[in-house]
């Protein structure tokens, strides 16, 4: 467990994430209790005065015994329902994001989504799972009385006060495309509500898009860094997780800036952390010190970002490879 | 997952509670580590793979010298009695000191050269496939190339290295008197007696098109010749393409599972990896896979080995019988590999996705 940074003490770009997991918490008889548990464990986070807590996907309704019809549990994507009700209230009571997943309903088609409630407890980004099971999508398969309609395939990216996120859910997992598009368009924490855990996948979706990933889950809750690793994940005497991500550090290919590292070193000391993943051949950089950006250290020293070195090697691949 | 029978997730963990008790009183679970003990004994569709790794053999003197050093190595794993053998990229060149040109040492990539044709020998002799990464020229154009030796020493197959660095492409170095050719982005996979494999080198890895192409052209194994170890970027690559992957690099050499999890790696006392692996096998989706262990293992027993990884969302499933096929286990008990449920999904979405939205 980290140890709890007042927010006034943070570095500048330093993010404090808390996940909820669902584990233990179902089979439930009643959307009530439900909602009342989830409440109850979000209690453990508060302390760390997290900037944003992330509970899992359809929280009020998976695998809840006390079965309503899409109509009657779907809420508005304006104005706060009542399961998105209570979580506005708890993101204005300790000034942070949540991340709400409901069933929500536009224009008469329902989805499965995730609502992105701000400090003020105010609807401010809505995410339609892209890739519902097919079990869900066909009416009367799974939920009662419809299906929900899978989301457009863009996925939105949203702006908070800390920086850019994007949502995805659940199976969403599988599909490559939904991750890629949200790295294009800038999402430094992609928030992934869900029932299934997905394990290792939400691990490479980190680093292929070199993205932190904060994740809700019927079977647990973790918090993965750019590279892949998993920087925390909750287990049988914490059924949550809170810890920082800085959003100050990127991810390079190592070669042949390696050969440079022992000067940056020399020069910022302990104000920049550099860290080789051998096998992978990548080093992050990250910054430890409010007045330096790792943006400008780069530059400084004349190294690509990952993204930057495989632009230019795949445009020589291309002019040089046989018509 | 989402499952229209309500709770099944916690009923299949009080099954599968039982199912544990019973194995403790006696049933046991099979393993692919136990089954594999008996060297006479061979899994349908059993592949023994090997990888070597560069550790130690660099930096070299002579190509001579890494050309023997090479074959001493591959000569270990010969009592494994492998069906094949992968070797690092550019085996007889990278980090040499001895001076040569890139145009002097390409090999034919149809007719064994001199390299070529001494793996070739080893082959012959070893009733193997042997994974040959070396320059090779074609048409005036240079590759960096690994090709497949086949039993018999010949070249069954060439992959050029679709990813090559700046600094291969662009001649740079005192060895470089011509530039390497990319390779084209569709390349076939390569048929063997035990299935189609595909190939992979190096800075590859850093791109998924070719991954994706050797699964797209029904590669079972993908080889991966490297200079660097590639570490996680490998495991994802295998479990998004349900393929094995054989690394032979200048670090280490592991043998990768369509799961994604390790099988076998090389370590700091034995440079090379090996397993037998079994092709009759399939990754499915954890759910309904879940709810029908029980009654899988009831009927089949010993006769499939049935991994349940808490790290993935996938189960896969092996024939330790020759008499089953894994297909038939999925039809039997309606089940879903993970290809098939994302493509029924992704069925789904497309018919009900709203047009406009």
């Amino acid at each position: 467990m980290n140890a709890m940074v007042k927010r006034e003490n943070r570095l500048p770009r330093e993010v404090w994430i808390a996940c909820i997991s669902l584990k233990n918490l179902w089979p439930e008889d009643k959307i009530e209790t439900r909602i009342k548990d989830i409440l109850e464990r979000m209690e453990s986070v508060y302390a760390y005065e997290p900037d944003v807590i992330v509970i899992p996907e359809t929280y009020n309704i998976s695998w809840v015994n006390e079965k309503k019809t899409l109509d009657e549990i779907a809420e508005d994507e304006s104005n706060p329902g009542p399961a998105t009700s209570v979580m506005a209230e708890i993101a204005r009571k300790h000034n942070c994001y949540v991340v709400c997943p409901v069933i929500t309903k536009k224009d008469g088609h329902f989805y499965n989504s995730s609502l992105l409630l701000d400090r003020q407890g105010k609807i401010s980004g809505v995410y339609h799972k892209i890739h519902p099971v097919d079990t869900e999508i066909i009416p009367e398969k799974y939920y009662k009385g419809g299906g929900v309609t899978p989301g457009d395939l863009k996925p939105p990216v949203f702006k908070t006060d800390f920086g850019t996120v994007g949502m995805q859910i659940c199976m969403d997992g599988y599909w490559h495309e939904n991750w890629r598009s949200l790295w294009k368009d800038g999402a430094e924490i992609v928030l992934f509500p869900s029932q299934g855990p997905f394990g290792d996948l939400l691990n490479h979706r980190a680093w292929m898009n070199h993205y932190y990933i904060a994740s809700a889950t019927g079977e647990d809750a973790r918090i993965i860094d750019i590279t892949g690793d998993t920087i925390v994940s909750d287990g049988e005497f914490a059924r949550w997780v809170c810890a920082p991500v800085n959003l100050e550090k990127t991810m390079i290919h190592i070669w042949p800036q390696v050969r440079r590292f022992d000067d940056i070193q020399r020069k910022y000391a302990r104000k920049i952390r550099i860290k080789i993943y051998h096998p992978e051949n990548w080093a992050t950089f990250e910054s430890l010190d409010p007045e330096i950006k790792v943006k400008d250290v780069l530059k400084e020293f004349d190294i690509p970002s990952y993204d930057e070195q495989l632009k230019e090697a795949t445009e020589i691949q291309d002019k040089y490879r046989l018509k | 997952m989402k499952n229209k029978n309500g709770f099944s997730r916690r009923n299949f963990i009080r099954q599968t509670s039982l199912g544990l008790g019973a194995g403790i009183a006696g049933v046991t679970i099979p393993s692919c580590d136990t089954a594999v003990q008996n060297e006479n004994s061979r899994l349908p569709r059993e592949v023994t793979v090997a990888g070597i790794d560069l550790r130690g053999l660099w930096p070299d003197t002579t190509r001579e010298s890494r050309i023997k050093r090479i074959l001493q190595r591959m000569e270990l794993v010969t009592g494994i009695k492998p069906d094949i053998i992968c070797l690092p990229e550019l085996f007889d060149t990278i980090w040499v000191s001895e001076q040569y040109k890139i145009s002097e040492v390409a090999e034919s990539e149809e007719i064994p050269g001199p390299v070529a044709q001494r793996i070739g020998e080893f082959a012959g002799k070893n009733n193997c496939y042997v994974v040959c990464p070396v320059y090779t020229k074609k048409d005036g154009y240079y590759f960096n190339s690994s090709l497949l030796i086949d039993r018999k020493g010949k070249i069954a197959g060439a992959y050029n290295k679709i990813h090559p660095v700046k600094t291969e492409i662009i001649p740079s170095g005192p060895t470089d008197d011509v530039g390497i050719t990319p390779g084209a982005l569709d390349q076939p996979a390569i048929e063997t007696d035990f299935g189609k494999v595909g190939m992979q080198i190096c800075y590859d890895a850093n791109w998924i098109d070719g991954w994706e192409n050797c699964k797209n052209k029904g590669a079972e194994i993908i080889l991966f010749p490297s200079a660097f170890p590639g570490g996680r970027i490998l495991n994802h690559y295998a479990e998004r393409f349900g393929c094995y992957i054989i690394s032979s690099t200048g670090q280490d050499a592991r043998i990768i599972d369509m799961s994604g999890n390790d099988i076998d790696s090389s370590s700091t006392f034995v440079r090379y990896s090996w397993a037998k692996i079994s092709l009759e096998k399939v990754n499915t989706c954890t759910w309904p896979t879940n709810e029908k262990i029980p009654e899988i293992f009831r009927k089949y027993g010993s006769r499939l080995e049935i991994k349940v990884r808490d790290n993935t969302s996938i189960i896969t499933i092996a024939s330790l019988d020759s008499g089953i096929k894994v297909k038939d286990i999925v039809s039997e008990f309606g089940l879903q590999t993970v290809d098939e449920n994302i493509r029924s999904s992704e069925e789904a979405q497309v018919k009900y996705r709203l047009k406009n939205d």
